[in-house]
C-alpha cells in the first residue's frame, strides 16, 4: 500500500497519473473503432504527421496541441485528397504522406533553435508534463470521451455497414470526418504521455485485447478502457520506481496484457479458446 | 396496380465507362422480382441507383411514388447486403443489428424508445430469431445470418427490400426456407428485388424479372420475359468476355 501512496505525494507524479489515466481512457475508446474500422495505419499516419506541428507550435509560442492537431488532421486529409486522385492504394499513399511530414518535423527540429527534446515528443515525458500542458490534455480528453460515447452507436453503424447507413440517410461523411478529428485529438492528447510513436500501441492494443474477450460493443469499450487504464497507471509506477521510460513501460504492460489475453482468452484465445 | 419501384431511363457512368444505359422498369407492389445478368451487367449499379449511391446518373428512380431521398427518410427501402461484405466478428448481437433498422427514426444519439423496442421484437418474431436475439452474429448459421438483415429491414418498416445475392454459398434447404420467408413477406405487401446468380430455380419464386445486360433487356412478369430469346440476349457474350470488367463488383 505504501508503495502505491508514496509516489503520490509528489505533484509531478500525481499529475502524471491523472494525465495518463485520461489518455488511457481516450485512446482505448478510439482503439475500439481503429480495430473495427481497420484503421491502425491511419492512426500511424496521424501520429507521425503531428511532429512538424508540435515543433512549429513551440517555435512560434502557441499551445502545442493546436499545432499538433492542425498537422495531424492535414496528414489524413492529405491522404484522402491524394488517394482520390491517383490509382495508388491507400497504404502506399499513407506511407508517402506521413513519412514526408515526419521528415519535415525532424528537419524543423534541427533547423529551429529551441529547447525541444525530440526524444520527449517521440517517446513521451509524462513525469515532466507542465500544468498548462496537463490542462490542455484534460480538456481535449474530456471533449473526445464525451463525443465518442454520445455518438458511439452511429460510429458503430458507420463501421459496421455503410450501405445501410447510407440507405437510412445517416450522414456517413460526417461520421467519417468526426472520427478522424477524434483520432487527431487523441493523438494530440497522447503526445506528452507516451509520445507520437508509442501512441500507436495505445490506439491498437486495448481494442484488440477487448475484441478477444467480448462479443458485445459496450463490454468492448469497458474492457478496452480498463486494460488501458491499468497499463497507464502501472506503467507510471514502474517508471517511477525503476527509473525507466514511462511511455515504454505503459506500452509494455499493455503488451503483457495482450499476451495473456491472446493465450488464455476463454473463447477466442490461442490456447484455451476454441478455434475458428 | 401501384408501382413499388419505377426506373425511368436511368444511365450511370463511372468515369468514362458506361455501367448502365437507358434502363426502364416498373415493379408492382407486393412482388418478388428477380434481377439477373452476368458479372458486370450492372446489377450492383442498378441497386446503387435505386439507393441513390452512384456518382453520375441521368433519368429518375421512384420508390413507392416518392423520390429516393424521401423514400429513404421514410424508411421505405432497405438493403440486405452480401454475406461477404459483413464483418461477422463485429461485436454486435442479432438484436443490435435489427435495432439498426430503427436508427433512421431516432435522435442523433440513437436513443431507443419503447416503439423501437416493440418494432425490433416484432421483426425478430417475423424472421424467427427471437430465441437467438442475444447471440453474436458470427455464431449463426448461414440462413440465420441472412434473416438478421431481413429482420433489420422489417424493423425499419421497409416495404421495399433489395437483396444482393442472398443465396450465394447457402445450401438448398436454407435457400428454400429463405424463399418461404420472402413469400410470406410478399403476401404482406412487401416488394422484393433480389439479385440472383442461379437461373435454374429463379422462375419458381420470382413472379417478376429484370434481365440486365448494361441496360434492361427485358422487365416484367416472369412468364412473359423469362424466355430463351431474352436469356440469350442477357448472357450473349458470356464466353468472349470472361475477363473481369472493371466495374464488376
Amino acid at each position: 500500500m505504501e508503495y502505491i501512496i508514496e509516489p503520490l505525494q509528489y505533484d509531478f507524479m500525481l499529475r502524471a497519473i491523472v494525465v495518463s489515466t485520461l489518455v488511457g481512457i481516450v485512446s482505448a475508446l478510439l482503439s475500439c473503432f481503429m480495430m473495427l474500422k481497420r484503421w491502425s495505419l491511419v492512426g500511424d499516419a496521424v501520429s507521425h504527421s503531428v511532429l512538424p506541428g508540435v515543433v512549429i507550435a513551440y517555435a512560434i509560442g502557441i499551445p502545442f496541441s493546436i499545432g499538433a492537431f492542425v498537422f495531424g488532421l492535414a496528414g489524413v486529409l492529405g491522404i484522402g485528397f491524394i488517394k482520390e486522385r491517383v490509382r495508388l492504394k491507400e497504404d502506399a499513399v499513407i506511407g508517402v504522406v506521413y513519412t514526408t511530414l515526419f521528415a519535415l518535423g525532424v528537419v524543423l527540429i534541427s533547423l529551429i533553435p529551441s529547447n525541444i527534446d525530440l526524444q520527449h515528443i517521440l517517446f513521451g515525458y509524462v513525469l515532466g508534463i507542465s500544468t498548462g500542458d496537463a490542462i490542455q490534455v484534460g480538456v481535449i480528453s474530456t471533449v473526445v470521451i464525451i463525443t465518442i460515447l454520445a455518438f458511439r452507436k452511429s460510429f458503430l453503424l458507420y463501421a459496421f455497414d455503410q450501405s445501410h447507413a447510407k440507405a437510412i440517410r445517416l450522414r456517413v461523411g460526417f461520421y467519417h470526418y468526426l472520427l478522424l478529428v477524434m483520432l487527431a485529438l487523441t493523438v494530440v492528447a497522447s503526445v506528452q504521455t507516451v509520445g507520437i510513436i508509442l501512441v500507436i500501441a495505445m490506439l491498437v492494443i486495448p481494442g484488440s485485447i477487448a475484441h478477444l474477450l467480448t462479443d458485445d460493443a459496450n463490454s468492448l469499450f469497458a474492457v478496452a478502457v480498463a486494460s488501458s487504464v491499468i497499463a497507464c497507471i502501472t506503467g507510471a509506477y514502474l517508471s517511477y520506481y525503476f527509473d525507466i521510460s514511462t511511455g515504454g513501460s505503459m506500452v509494455l504492460v499493455l503488451s503483457a496484457l495482450f499476451a495473456i489475453t491472446f493465450l488464455f482468452a476463454p473463447k477466442y484465445g490461442a490456447i484455451v479458446g476454441r478455434r475458428g | 396496380m401501384k408501382h413499388a419501384i419505377e426506373i425511368k431511363d436511368v444511365s450511370v457512368r463511372y468515369h468514362d465507362t458506361v455501367a448502365l444505359e437507358g434502363a426502364n422498369a416498373q415493379i408492382p407492389e407486393g412482388s418478388i422480382c428477380g434481377l439477373v445478368g452476368m458479372n458486370g451487367a450492372g446489377k450492383s449499379t442498378l441497386f446503387k441507383a435505386i439507393m441513390n449511391d452512384v456518382p453520375r446518373m441521368t433519368g429518375s428512380v421512384k420508390l413507392a411514388g416518392f423520390k429516393v431521398a424521401t423514400a429513404q427518410k421514410k424508411g421505405i427501402v432497405a438493403y440486405v447486403p452480401q454475406t461477404e461484405s459483413i464483418d461477422w466478428n463485429f461485436p454486435v448481437s442479432v438484436r443490435d443489428v435489427v435495432m439498426m433498422g430503427r436508427y433512421g427514426f431516432m435522435n442523433i444519439f440513437r436513443t431507443e424508445k419503447q416503439k423501437d423496442k416493440d418494432a425490433v421484437k416484432r421483426a425478430l418474431e417475423r424472421v424467427h430469431l427471437t430465441d437467438l436475439a442475444d447471440r453474436q452474429i458470427g455464431q449463426l448459421s448461414g440462413g440465420q445470418k441472412k434473416r438478421v438483415f431481413v429482420g433489420r429491414a422489417l424493423a425499419q418498416g421497409a416495404s421495399i427490400l433489395l437483396l444482393d445475392e442472398p443465396f450465394a454459398g447457402v445450401d438448398a434447404k436454407t435457400e428454400a426456407s429463405l424463399i418461404d420467408l420472402l413469400k410470406e413477406l410478399k403476401n404482406q405487401g412487401v416488394t422484393i428485388l433480389i439479385a440472383v446468380h442461379d437461373l435454374s430455380t429463379v422462375s419458381s419464386y420470382c413472379d417478376h424479372m429484370i434481365l440486365l445486360n448494361k441496360t434492361i433487356v427485358a422487365a416484367g412478369k416472369t412468364k412473359k420475359v423469362f424466355t430463351q430469346e431474352n436469356i440469350a440476349k442477357t448472357y450473349d457474350n458470356v464466353f468472349s468476355q470472361k475477363e473481369n470488367v472493371p466495374w464488376s463488383i
